[in-house]
């Protein structure tokens, strides 16, 4: 799956991004990278262990949660 | 960047419409059953006064700063560092509830229908529509929901009203036996999810009468409540709560019970209609809304290009995030409604107050 999406996200780079280049849109080209950069960096994250934004939002939210909800 | 599409105030509604159907078709009856009990379908009307209530400080807003979604105002009332961040916030939110939604959908899908297919694949015929939708533009979403939503709310009231001759109402006696709290506590819950509605937020300055922000958020809201109301009764009284609780797709089991004689049967193909339509539906509005939204706090020129790399950062977070059913269910019981509530109400709250203390306006 990593592979496919690195791949994917290189081929979304390469259809979206050069049309922007040509028209000059550097910002619009370089937000898509961050983006599909993120994209990334979340899937191989996790691969090395790393908490996702979900992860991240439970282990904040949770607690408080379990505190006032029913245990499922 | 501003959105060029105007919509209708009939779209807006079908709109608002199928985003609360997509949550009451998948795991939130459920959810508000284990924590209301018996009781639950009380919840969802304390919910939808509140909700009622926050859609007034919305539509207020729109109209205070007219044409301006609340990714702008935010700039417009807290200057552009914090406002930026308060902007990112509401569209971050907006990425993971689809994220969310898109996986609920496809562990559902997975578990009923095609247990040997993977959820990426799920996932990835879902966002191949989502990203068509978006690309086509808020116009051509919004013509869709029109039509489609009329089919949603018809379907859930024939699903209800085939499901009558089951119902039994002693089921849903004694009322209130526990007092308010059970009830109350599930407040919290279900209006996590018809909040996500707060996308009202994006959708009235684009809207041909902004003016109707309100009564447009009331109608859906009303019909929306109405049919998480008709569903969590239906459960409670044909499967009793205890077992609803224990339920994935509560509204998937409803279909699959009603049957005339042994002709008109295994109509569950109609939930899955109504099911994967609008949950690719809300999750379209919902990456339009951060797309949107993105631009417009980085000043883009466009936000058509960014949407394939948001539909990609959503696939990820959601095949990255929920090994199981149970990870979403627990995410979505106890962290989803703590961080939505900070983000529908709190936030939204703060911009209100802090717009009237320092008396901003568009």
């Amino acid at each position: 799956m990593t592979i496919i999406l690195i791949i994917t996200a290189l081929l979304i780079c390469l259809i979206e991004g050069v049309p922007l280049i040509r028209k000059g849109m550097w910002k619009e080209f370089t937000t898509i990278s961050f983006l599909l950069f993120i994209a990334l960096f979340i899937q191989i994250g996790v691969k090395l262990g790393m908490p996702t934004p979900i992860d991240l939002i439970e282990k904040l939210f949770m607690p408080i949660g379990k505190m006032f909800l029913k245990r499922l | 960047m501003k959105e060029k599409g105007v919509i209708s105030t009939n779209q807006y509604i079908w709109l608002l419409f199928c985003i609360i159907t997509s949550f009451a078709t998948l795991h939130v009856p459920r959810l508000l059953i284990l924590q209301g009990g018996r009781d639950a379908w009380l919840s969802v009307v304390f919910a939808w006064f509140l909700d009622v209530l926050l859609a007034i400080v919305y539509a207020y807003m729109g109209i205070r700063f007219p044409g301006q979604n609340m990714v702008e105002y935010s700039t417009t009332i807290l200057g552009k560092k914090l406002g930026k961040i308060a902007g990112l916030l509401f569209i971050i939110f907006f990425l993971l509830v689809s994220a969310t939604l898109q996986k609920g959908l496809s562990l559902i899908i997975i578990s009923a229908f095609f247990p040997n297919t993977p959820a990426e694949v799920i996932l990835i015929t879902s966002y191949i529509v989502v990203g068509y939708a978006v690309l086509k533009g808020i116009e051509v979403i919004g013509r869709v929901c029109e039509i489609l939503g009329p089919i949603y709310l018809a379907s859930l009231i024939i699903l209800f009203l085939l499901v009558i001759p089951e119902i039994k109402i002693d089921r849903l006696k004694p009322q209130l036996e526990l007092g308010l709290y059970p009830s109350l506590s599930a407040v919290p819950v279900i209006l996590s999810f018809i909040g996500v509605c707060i996308i009202m937020g994006m959708y009235i300055p684009i809207c041909n009468r902004p003016g109707n922000g309100f009564i447009g958020k009331f109608i859906a809201v009303s019909l929306g409540s109405s049919m998480i109301i008709l569903l969590t009764i239906s459960s409670i009284g044909v499967f009793s709560w205890p077992q609803s609780k224990n339920m994935i797709a509560i509204s998937l089991e409803l279909a699959r019970h009603i049957h005339i004689g042994d002709f008109f049967q295994r109509v569950e193909v109609i939930w899955l209609m109504t099911a994967s339509g609008a949950a690719i539906i809300t999750s379209a509005n919902l990456i339009w809304a951060f797309s949107s939204g993105l631009s417009q706090i980085l000043g883009l020129k466009a936000y058509k290009p960014l949407v394939i790399p948001s539909i990609l950062v959503s696939f990820v977070i959601g095949i990255t995030s929920f090994s199981s059913s149970l990870d979403l269910v627990n995410f979505a019981f106890y962290s989803l409604p703590i961080f939505a509530i900070i983000i529908e109400t709190g936030l939204e709250m703060f911009l209100f107050i802090t717009a009237l203390i320092f008396k901003k306006s568009g």
